[in-house]
Order: C-alpha cells, then structure tokens, then sequence
C-alpha cells in the first residue's frame, strides 16, 4: 500500500491500483496523512525539474542519418 | 526498397491518421512505411532527448545516442513482438546505449550518495520514519536556486539502479510497469527502488541539514 501511495502521487500506477487507492484515499484519515508525508518527500524531486529543448530538427537530421545508412526495406 | 533521397528539415510530413506507436512500428516494420518511423521520430524526440541529457548529462552527447536509439530502433524493428508496449521497448533501448555510450567514454558513474555523504545504512529506513517526527520542511530553509543546486546533485549523487527508476518514473513519466519492462527488473523491485531513492534523497538532505547547522 505505501509504495502504492508513492506510484499514486507519481501517476505510477495501472488503472486497477489507482482506483483501489483512490478508494481507500476517500475514507482513510490515516493513508490521507500518510500522502501528504511522501508530498513532502518528493521535494527534493520537484526541485530539479527543468525543461529539457531538444536541438532544432533534431528528429529531421536524425531522419536524414538513418536514411543514408539503411536500405529502406521491410525487417522480416 | 531502396532508400529513398532524404527529406529536408522545410518538407511537411504529410498527416498521418492518429496512430498508436505500436501501429507505427508495424506499420514501418511489416511495410516500410517510412512516415510511420518519422512520425515516431518526431513523437520521441523532445522526451527521449530529455531523458538522454538527464542521463548523460551532455548534449552533445545525448543527440548522438538519440540517433544511434532510433538506429536500434530500425534494426530491432522486426524483433518487436505484437502486442508489446512500444514506449518501454524504446526506453529499454535508450538506457542501453546511453550506457554503451558513457562506457566507451569513460564516464561510467562511480559515485553514490554514500560515497559522497559517507557510508549510511537505510536498509529498512521508510519514508514515513524519516519525515513523521520533522516540523516543516528543511528545504524551504535554503535560496530556491541553493535548494535547486543540491537537489539536482544528489539525484546525480544517487546510485545508478536508483537513479535508473528516478529517471523513468519521476522525470520520465513511465507507469511503474513500464518502468519494470524498461529496466528489465520485477514491478516490486521498481517500487521499493522509488521508495528508497526518496529515502536516500531526504536523508542526505537531513544530513547536509544538519552539518550545515553545527558550522
């Protein structure tokens, strides 16, 4: 259940499990104050994210490489 | 077929009806449609670019092995079984060449948050001990760009089949199952590694914390 919590706040978690810990989330006191314990625990998490450019065309010049270095043919 | 002139970076990519990626690849792969692949190209490329940086820390780097990914990609593309999730399958590939990749540079990460911060047991340690009995956080107590600095560096700081799972599942955003596929490791092993990242991470930073407060 406790890794569970942690997969629900990372958005980890299959339908299935999100919806047993959403469930148990409404009517437990106890796991709600146990969330906001591992909230606080990915701080230091939230504190790194930083928004990552891809180089311009990079896809296309990736295209172009490929394109160059293999016959374009079915893989069977 | 033969390879066809390639297109430039100014040519539209003609629309494709919305497709899932596994669509795509047995689309390339079953008729050497290479839209599908250029259409996946253009789908992974901010998120799979973004996971290589983090990984490699060099973007120089991380846009040579994205090529060399979608490289692999081509020649495991007949290798792709049906019904396999085609996003773990790429992330599989992309850590295995970012390691090949920091392999034959030499950079293959020795370091750890023990390493660093001094040898420490946490087997056994969960977070709700670690954090139940503090008062606020700790890390509200430092500069945003001071908190942002040593955060960043102790997730760099963290063993690699932690960091692995960090990387997948916090930055990545993969399902925990996903993350499993990926790694090629059971779906509780990425969970109790999740949970012991967190672990590692607030109690470096309860140790820095408190060093800091005995100067």
């Amino acid at each position: 259940m406790v890794d569970n919590l942690l997969g629900y706040l990372l958005g980890a978690l299959e339908t299935e499990d999100l919806e047993q810990i959403s469930l148990a989330l409404e009517s437990d006191p106890e796991l709600q104050r146990q969330l906001e314990v591992f909230r606080q625990a990915l701080e230091p998490l939230e504190l790194c994210r930083e928004a990552i450019t891809s180089p311009p065309d990079l896809a296309v010049r990736t295209w172009v490489v490929i394109r160059q270095n293999v016959a374009w043919a079915p893989q069977q | 077929m033969d390879a066809a002139a390639p297109r430039t970076a100014t040519e539209a990519r003609p629309e494709l009806p919305k497709s899932s990626d596994e669509e795509l690849l047995l689309r390339y792969r079953n008729n050497a449609d290479p839209e599908a692949f250029r259409e996946l190209l253009h789908r992974y490329e901010r998120e799979l670019f973004s996971y290589l940086c983090r990984y490699l820390r060099d973007e120089t780097l991380a846009e040579e092995v994205f090529q060399a990914v979608f490289m692999r990609v081509h020649e495991k593309a007949r290798l792709f079984e049906e019904g396999r999730a085609f996003r773990p399958w790429i992330y599989s590939i992309a850590t295995h060449q970012a390691i090949d990749a920091l392999r034959k540079a030499g950079r293959r990460r020795t370091t750890s948050l023990d390493t660093v911060h001094g040898e420490v047991e946490m087997d056994g340690t969960t977070l709700l001990d670690l954090l139940e009995d503090r008062t606020g956080s700790p890390l509200a107590q430092l500069e945003e760009h001071e908190r942002s600095a040593w955060a960043r560096q102790a997730v760099d700081d963290l063993p690699q089949y932690l960091r692995d799972v960090v990387l997948l599942v916090y930055f990545q955003g993969l399902k925990f199952r996903e993350a499993a596929e990926a790694l090629g490791i059971p779906l509780g092993t990425v969970k109790s590694r999740m949970h012991q990242a967190l672990v590692r991470l607030n109690a470096a930073w309860r140790r820095t914390h408190s060093a800091s407060d005995d100067r």
